[in-house]
Order: C-alpha cells, then sequence, then structure tokens
C-alpha cells in the first residue's frame, strides 16, 4: 500500500493501521449480512461490535479474516435475539434492501430475480447469498450455514440450477451433475476477490 | 461466475452498507482505538520505521532479496564542508530549530546556502567506499505521536541478510506527553499502555521498501541508477502524488540509511538540492543531541538533519499533516505518520554476525 509520500510497508505491525484497513475492507461485508437479518439501526450496532471484537482479537485472527468476521456477527445476531425485525423469509428480507434499479431493464431482473429466490428454500436462499455476495469458500460458508461443506455444495448447486431455470439464463449449469472444480480453480475465491476489493 | 450469481449479487445493498460505512468508520475505530492495543503477535513483529515492507518469504519466491535495514551512509566524514559550493544563489533561511532540538548556545549564526551544502555532501559521499558484510545492521531510535498529547520513544535493531535476519524491537520505550494535564488524562484513564512490549526473534521473511509507486529489495537498492538524471527518472517514475519535493526528501531519508551505492546516495543529495525554497539552518541538535544541519522543503513538511560532512543523515522529522490510514492488502499495511514523527539513525553497516553491532 502506498502512502501519500510514497512510503509502504508489508507486514509492519501497527495495530491501528492493520485494523483500520482490515474495517475498510470488510465492513461492508459484514453489514450486509446482518441487514439480511436485522432492522437497520440493530444491523449497524452489530456490525460496530463485530469490529470491537475484531480488534480485541486482532492478534488471533486468520488470514483470511471475512468468514470469522461473519461468523461473529452472526453469533451476536443470535445471542441478542432483541431485533425488532419480525422473522420473514431472507427472500422477502432481500425484497427490502435490493437496490431499486436505474431502468426499466434492471428493474425488471431484479424482480425476476427476488420473485424465483422466493421460491426456493430458506437454506438454498443463504447458500447462493453467501456465495454470490461474498464467494465464500465451501468450507467457510457451510460453518456460517450451519451444515457440512458437503450439504452446503449440494444447496447451492440446487439453488444456482432453479434459478437458472427460473430466471432462463442462457447459459444453465448442466443439470444431472454435481458441479466439480476445474484444475487450478478455487471456488468462490475469484468471487471473494471481487466482492472484497471494492471500496 | 455465472449470471446467477451476477443476479444474485446486484441484490447486495450496497448503497446502504457504503452509507453506513461513511457515517459509522471514525466512530467505530476510535471506540476500537480508545481500548488498549491488542497484545503483539507473538512471531516476529517488527515496528520498523514507516518505509519498510515485510513479505513472507512463500510470497515472493524467486524474488530478489529485500533488505529492510536503513542504514547511514558509511562514516566518512572529512571535516567541514565547502561553504563556496556550486550552484549557489538562493538565499539561506534559518529555520526555527527542530522541536526536541536546540541551538548550540554561542553557536556563530551563519547562514548557507541549502543547495551549496547539500551539493558539497554529494562531493563527500561519491568519494567513500562502500563496505560489505553478510548482515546490514541499523540502529534507530524513533518518536512517535500516538494522540492524545503522547509521543512514544523507543528503539528498534535489526540484522538482515535480505531472507532472514533478527528483530529487537520496542527497547527502552519511554513516553512524554505535550502538556502536563495529557499526561493526567492518560493516567486518569489508569494508565493504558500506549506501546508494545520489548520483544527480540529471528525471523525469515523478505524485506522491501516501497517508495511511490515502486518497491525495493535489497539487490534493487543497490542497483539503483547513480547518475543524476537517472536516479531522478527512476524518482519521478515513482512519485505519485504531492509535491515532488516532498517526495524526494521522503525518498531521500531511505536512499540515505539504505546500503545504496556512494553514486546513488551522492545522486540522491544533488537531487535534493535541486528543488526550490530550501531552508537550511545550521547548529541543530538532532533528537540525540548530535550536532548536525537541517534541511527542510519548501513547505516546511519534511526535514533531514544531516552531519556536518553533508553525507551522514543522522534524523528525518514528519511535520505536515498527520496521514490518513489507509486500507492495505493481504500481505501490506499503510503505516501512517503524524505530525511530529522523528527517527534518528543511530548507528548501521554490514557485520558478519547476527548480535553485531556497529
Amino acid at each position: 500500500m502506498i502512502g501519500a509520500h510514497g512510503k509502504a510497508l508489508l507486514g509492519v505491525d501497527d495495530p491501528e493501521a492493520r485494523f483500520t484497513a482490515l474495517y475498510d475492507r470488510h465492513y461492508r461485508s459484514v453489514l450486509g449480512y446482518a441487514l439480511l437479518r436485522a432492522e437497520r439501526q440493530e444491523a449497524e450496532d452489530v456490525a460496530s461490535e463485530t469490529f470491537l471484537i475484531a480488534w480485541r482479537q486482532l492478534e488471533r485472527l486468520p488470514e483470511s479474516p471475512l468468514p470469522w468476521l461473519l461468523g461473529t456477527a452472526r453469533n451476536l445476531l443470535r445471542a441478542q435475539r432483541r431485533s425488532g425485525l419480525r422473522k420473514r423469509a431472507l427472500a422477502e428480507r432481500l425484497a427490502e434492501l435490493a437496490p431499486a434499479g436505474d431502468v426499466a431493464d434492471q428493474v425488471a431482473e431484479r424482480e425476476a430475480a427476488l420473485a424465483a429466490l422466493a421460491d426456493l428454500s430458506e437454506q438454498d436462499v443463504e447458500a447462493v447469498v453467501l456465495a454470490s455476495w461474498y464467494g465464500l469458500a465451501p468450507a467457510d460458508a457451510a460453518r456460517l450455514a450451519g451444515c457440512s461443506a458437503r450439504a452446503f455444495t449440494v444447496r447451492l448447486y440446487r439453488a444456482r440450477r432453479r434459478l437458472s431455470q427460473a430466471l432462463d439464463l442462457t447459459s444453465p449449469i448442466p443439470c444431472g451433475t454435481a458441479p466439480r472444480p476445474t484444475p487450478g480453480s478455487r471456488p468462490g475465491v475469484s468471487q471473494l476477490e471481487v466482492s472484497d476489493e471494492r471500496r | 461466475m455465472n449470471d446467477v450469481d451476477e443476479r444474485v449479487r446486484a441484490l447486495r445493498p450496497d448503497a446502504l452498507t457504503e452509507d453506513a460505512h461513511r457515517r459509522r468508520r471514525e466512530a467505530d475505530l476510535a471506540r476500537a482505538f480508545a481500548e488498549a492495543r491488542p497484545r503483539p503477535r507473538s512471531l516476529f513483529r517488527p515496528t520498523f520505521r514507516p518505509g519498510f515492507r515485510l513479505a513472507p518469504k512463500v510470497a515472493l519466491v524467486g524474488a530478489l532479496v529485500g533488505l529492510a535495514a536503513a542504514v547511514t551512509a558509511p562514516a566518512v566524514v572529512t571535516g567541514t564542508i565547502g561553504l563556496r559550493g556550486p550552484g549557489g544563489g538562493r538565499t539561506a533561511e534559518l529555520v526555527t530549530p527542530l522541536a526536541g532540538s536546540a541551538a548550540t548556545p554561542g553557536a556563530p549564526v551563519v547562514t548557507l546556502d541549502a543547495r551549496s551544502f547539500l551539493l558539497a555532501g554529494a562531493e563527500t559521499a561519491a568519494s567513500e567506499v562502500t563496505p560489505q558484510g553478510r548482515y546490514w545492521f541499523e540502529r534507530s531510535r524513533t518518536f512517535e505521536p500516538v494522540g492524545a498529547g503522547a509521543v512514544v520513544a523507543h528503539t528498534d535493531e535489526i540484522w538482515s541478510d535480505g531472507r532472514k535476519g533478527r528483530s529487537s524491537s520496542n527497547q527502552d520505550v519511554k513516553i512524554t506527553f505535550e502538556t502536563s494535564s495529557d499526561e493526567a488524562a492518560w493516567k486518569a484513564k489508569g494508565s493504558p499502555s500506549l506501546w508494545p512490549s520489548p520483544e527480540t526473534s529471528d525471523f525469515a521473511m523478505i524485506l522491501q521498501i516501497g517508495l511511490g509507486a515502486k518497491t525495493l529489495t535489497v539487490g534493487e537498492e543497490q542497483k539503483l541508477p547513480g547518475d543524476v538524471e537517472g536516479l531522478e527518472r527512476w524518482l519521478r517514475s515513482a512519485h505519485r502524488e504531492g509535491p515532488f519535493a516532498d517526495f524526494a526528501f521522503d525518498a531521500a531519508r531511505h536512499l540515505l540509511s539504505m546500503p545504496t551505492s556512494a553514486a546513488t546516495r551522492a545522486s540522491m543529495l544533488r537531487i535534493l538540492a535541486d528543488q526550490p525554497g530550501l531552508v537550511l539552518k545550521q547548529e541543530v541538535l538532532d533528537p540525540l543531541g548530535r550536532k548536525g544541519t537541517a534541511v527542510t522543503t519548501a513547505n516546511g513538511h519534511h526535514t533531514l538533519v544531516i552531519d556536518e560532512s553533508g553525507a551522514r543523515l543522522l534524523a528525518f522529522r514528519y511535520d505536515g499533516p498527520d496521514e490518513k490510514p489507509r486500507a492495505g492488502t493481504a500481505n501490506s499495511v499503510f503505516v501512517p505518520i503524524r505530525k511530529g514523527f522523528k527517527v534518528a539513525y543511530e548507528s548501521s553497516g554490514w557485520v558478519g554476525e547476527l548480535g553485531v553491532r556497529k
């Protein structure tokens, strides 16, 4: 990272700088996850609390901290249980949160996607959201979802196939075969880089 | 990536999260930093002065070995500088002595052109012979403002052969406060720790320094251009933002304290001499009480304290606005410095064994 005066550091142990970088990199993702389970104010409080815990645990965070952060946010949401958000389906919550879209095509695509998600099971919606929003590897996403990696992979595959069919996309995932990673590919990694690099 | 994921990703509430990030960031960071610093890592945790990059060995397999330690130029001090150096003509100004420094009492007031001083130093630097050794050693004492009127001074040592070495960090930590009320406020909070504990550990890590858009390993440092035109071309290609003079001064404090060639150091001093509006103050004391000459950029943001030979860097001081934290990458972190940051280069040089000092 290059500084205003050309300074850069790799690995220099300044906790405040490292924490600031962690916050800037992952806050949006953590809040986005919390918003699925809580009203806005509470979700923001949960995100703040998550990062306060991260500060205390800064020296023990894993190299890829996002799954840890999301897991902490999940635990806080479960523990607090004071949400004003009535229990509702993830698809319904997504419909409330989704950007409106600027043009007719975007609005139509948004509505079609939400309608297709509404027909999926809660678990399948969660699987496809975790994968597409955060690009989590199956093992990490499975821990968040509270299932095995194998079960998560099945959910994700099923959800993507059904959504693809419902949305009549031109490149549907082949039916009848489980998705297999190609040599050298790591499911989720490229997505993680995409979703996490946004500032 | 497939269309399904793209459709679902389009539902992500980015505008909401972006807005919240903007609104909550300052308070969230302040809330965290109000607590004690987290305990440092048990593994190697260098606390070098800003400017160093440490990369895990595996991250740069096949790459040149880096060298971290900043180093003062070899101590070939050859008496006083020539006051009639070439290219004079800029009016010399005296600047306020560095905070923490004081003009030597009774010293004669001599106005000297900053350009002449630097050019004379370049002549000295160019004539030096760079010694060799296995490990580059540096010992520095850093004075870091940490907020709330507190300044932490700490001494750090490093030995590095580029691939591995030893770090001795956070030695002789001393905390001072700008005012007694600052200190009282700190004590009222229970005198929380402001700095990690001393630690010495061996490491296997490639060290690099980043200068603007470029990075330097030890091998690259030694291969920097030795001519003015070549070095300035390199610096300008690395320069990314802000006045070039500021960047040149910041680069100088690194290049003058590294195992760069004598020709590179001399060229660096000549490039500095060409920066407009430099101000010079003789007979100042650096943060360690050593006598030197201060050369400051026109805007006053960067000051180098150089010994009387004009070739040996004693200290650096930053008086610009506090740098803002920036996001890092997986292997990097930007460490901002605050106004008043100072580092004094105590000793450095090549040594044959770990633990041996110059």
